[in-house]
């Protein structure tokens, strides 16, 4: 196997009395895109200040592209949390700068500048002062200051926050592509369905210490509800009690909706189960019940959503 | 430091230089400013000359002495023959100009010429019958005389001065005169009224004006080698004073811009990103030689203007190549102390309003050596000059006030020892500020408190 892009292996860091990362071990590969979740204030921008060498860990060893992340500057892409342009810059001057300091040569930045700005739908912004920029408009200038030079890692901190439904989708879709073209993708965000649906592979951290680390598929496979779902045209309680019977269910319960939550039995067959409920009345629907990474991070952290499946039949995958 | 990361230095330090220096604002406010100012100080007495009419025309004095006219007369050739020369070079050489080609007291006579008498007469009529005083007075308003003056009989006679109810001499002038032609004619009145005065006691005033005149003095400085002598000049203590204001200029202008735009780096959140391709050094660095380049141009821009006017007016013995070497060599001593202490506060705090906490006792230090002006360039080899000129962080200001000075040559070892303990200085100064700016740039919230920061220094 290929060195991991980022290693992180016993990594601790503390301000004062707060301990904001504990004992972290974290390995991402080359070429993965990661999503890097946590609540507010669990310590990823802390991690990523890590990673970026802006802050040094108390404790633990850290490489980056195979060294430390002050010797491949150029080879790496950052959009911090806090970030911010020159205001009374032009936005074709900061890129450039920024540009240059990543080291890409003056003449090539001259058109990579213009069609980037094109990409990110901002044609006609290159002589505005960046003061000029709505909010939305700057982040998408950041993210291109991040990506200007072509890097091979890129890392993101919270990099949809603050950006209208349609500029997200827009950064969405630029990060897959980045992602298609090769480069490893690491990008913190609280917003776990954003992650969900852009990523292979999920970290989670909560107080500074890991509590997730897997692909997506291992991860929606571990923590499968193995729970069906039927919402019945008829009784809910009839349903329920035919369910109940069936031999795969472990236990039954019914929401304030009328949908029939049945358990299934380890080992036990859900396409058999969904047949005996098909059989047993007119439903309004029925499915499979699936985890969101939200409900699995609550679970994880132990603090679960009203009303959220909570009782995952968390299988250990060897 | 590889030649990848001290490009990054020069772009950075581009980068600030050009936002600094390359704004209409700075362009505007450093360098035409200044330039326009001088400029200005140069245009406005010619301006003022040129408006200037020179007085002309008939004085009526009204006197029964019969001599006033002729003493009025020659009172006014003289002062005109005055004004074409003496005058002009006597306030040169009391100011120590140097004018060998007579350059300047020329021009200054041919101004002076231009600007005071054109032919200014007197018609002298007795007072015989009350009319006569009613009658000039309306020949005045026709325009006839520039003024009557009436002259009482006890202010020309010899005894008068006991008397202190002496009369007054009454002046009558048209509306139409300025204020400047009514002083003259009051003086040339009065100058004559003490003329006349000696005349009637017998007296030959051109001689009794010569006993009294007081010789003038020709100062010169021995210097230390036989031969060496310089002229003394009132203007020499000024040297070192602007010594030390074009170092204070140039140093604070470009350090409060270092310290701004730290603070805006900061606030505006950019701090991360640029931090993202270069490391906190290469950035203090790019920022201290970028705003090096912008106190340089304030340097030039002042000094080259205090220097065309030293030249201009002949005074370039106050100066020599090797005084200004010495006063580049601490420049760049003073720029570089003002510019750690600067990037340090920039980097600790969030806000300008947060830099003032820590600003004031910096600038109570740094003040010390303007208020040690008169002191230091009266005496700039006494005790208080070499001890304040070896003192960081006040030395560079203190010793280029030592060497303005230049009574007698700074010792080249002081010269030498104050270097080294101000490269000294500066190298831990930067130092220290390297370590504040590393933890501070990125630290949000409440400013450190002056103990904290010793802790960043030790810890960072």
């Amino acid at each position: 196997m290929s060195e991991p892009c980022i290693d992180l292996s016993g990594v601790a860091k503390t301000f004062g009395d707060t301990r904001a990362v504990r004992d972290l071990n974290l390995q991402i590969p080359s070429g993965s895109l990661c999503g890097f979740l946590g609540p507010n204030g669990a310590g990823k921008s802390t991690t990523i200040r890590m990673i970026m060498s802006i802050i040094r860990p108390d404790q633990g060893s850290l490489r980056v592209l195979g060294g430390d992340a002050l010797d491949h500057k150029d080879r790496i892409g950052y959009l911090p949390e806090e970030r911010g342009v020159y205001r009374k810059m032009k936005v074709g001057d900061y890129l450039r700068y920024i540009g240059r300091l990543k080291g890409v040569d003056a003449a090539s930045l001259r058109t990579l500048i213009t069609d980037s700005l094109e990409r990110i739908g901002l044609p006609d912004v290159e002589k505005k002062r960046c003061e000029e920029l709505s909010k939305g408009m700057q982040q998408k200038v950041q993210f291109l200051a991040a990506i200007i030079h072509k890097p091979e890692l890129i890392i993101l901190d919270e990099p949809f926050s603050g950006l209208d439904p349609v500029n997200a989708m827009l950064l969405h879709d630029l990060i897959r592509e980045l992602h298609d073209e090769g480069r490893t993708i690491l990008f913190s965000t609280h917003v776990l369905h954003q992650a969900e649906r852009m990523c292979d592979r999920i970290v989670m951290i909560d107080q500074g210490t890991k509590v997730l680390d897997d692909t997506l598929e291992t991860i929606q496979k571990r923590f499968d509800p193995r729970t069906i779902i039927a919402e019945p045209l008829g009784d809910p309680t009839a349903m329920g009690t035919l369910l109940e019977g069936a031999p795969e269910v472990d236990s039954i319960k019914i929401d304030d909706r009328g949908r029939v939550h049945a358990r299934l039995r380890d080992d036990a067959d859900a396409d058999r189960l969904m047949a005996t409920a098909l059989a047993g009345g007119s439903l309004r629907s029925i499915e499979r019940a699936r985890t969101t990474l939200d409900e699995v991070f609550l679970h994880l952290v132990n603090r679960p959503l009203d009303g959220a499946q909570t009782g995952f039949a968390e299988t250990t995958l060897v | 430091m590889s030649d990848r990361n001290l490009s990054k230095i020069g772009i950075i330090a581009w980068r600030e230089f050009r936002h600094t220096a390359l704004t209409k604002a700075f362009l505007f406010g450093a360098v035409i400013l200044p330039i326009g100012m001088m400029g200005m100080l140069l245009v406005l007495p010619l301006l003022f000359a040129s408006q200037f009419k020179p007085l002309e025309g008939d004085v009526a004095v009204v006197d029964s002495t019969g001599r006033f006219a002729t003493a009025f007369d020659a009172l006014v050739a003289e002062r005109r023959d005055r004004d074409r020369s003496g005058d002009a070079e006597e306030v040169i050489r009391k100011l120590g100009i140097d004018d060998r080609g007579g350059m300047l007291s020329g021009s200054i006579a041919a101004a002076a010429e231009d600007a005071t008498f054109g032919v200014v007469t007197a018609s002298e009529f007795t007072p015989d019958a009350d009319e006569v005083i009613d009658r000039l007075k309306e020949e005045a308003r026709d325009g006839r005389w520039i003024a009557v003056a009436v002259i009482p009989e006890q202010l020309v006679a010899a005894a008068q001065s006991e008397d202190d109810n002496a009369p007054m001499i009454d002046l009558f002038l048209p509306k139409e005169t300025s204020p400047r032609h009514g002083e003259e004619i009051s003086d040339l009145i009065r100058s004559t009224t003490v003329r006349v005065r000696f005349a009637s006691a017998g007296e030959d005033f051109a001689r009794v004006q010569t006993m009294l005149d007081r010789p003038s003095v020709d100062v010169r400085r021995l210097g230390s080698e036989a031969g060496a002598e310089s002229s003394d000049s009132k203007l020499r203590m000024l040297v070192p004073f602007g010594f030390m204001m074009l170092l204070w200029i140039a140093t604070f202008t470009a350090g409060n811009f270092l310290l701004t735009s730290t603070i805006e780096e900061k606030s505006n959140k950019v701090i991360e990103v640029v931090l993202s391709a270069v490391g906190p050094l290469q950035l203090l660095w790019g920022k201290i030689l970028g705003l090096a380049l912008v106190s340089l141009v304030i340097l030039i821009t002042y000094g080259g203007l205090a220097i065309a006017g030293i030249a201009a007016l002949a005074l370039t013995e106050l100066l020599s190549i090797s005084v200004l070497l010495w006063a580049v060599v601490f420049f760049l001593i003073a720029y570089f102390t003002v510019a750690a202490l600067m990037a340090a506060i920039g980097s600790a705090v969030n806000e300008l309003s947060e830099a003032q906490t820590f600003m004031a006792p910096v600038m109570v230090i740094l003040i010390t050596p303007m208020l040690l002006w008169m002191p230091i360039g009266e005496n700039p080899n006494g005790t208080l000059a070499v001890v304040t000129s070896m003192l960081p962080p006040i030395l560079p200001f203190a010793m280029v006030m030592r060497i303005g000075a230049a009574t007698d040559p700074v010792p080249i070892w002081q010269l030498l020892l104050s270097t080294a303990i101000g490269i000294v200085s500066v190298v831990g100064l930067v130092w220290a500020a390297s370590r504040i700016f590393r933890v501070g740039i990125l630290m949000q919230g409440k400013p450190p408190s002056p103990l904290e920061l010793l802790r960043w220094i030790r810890q960072a």
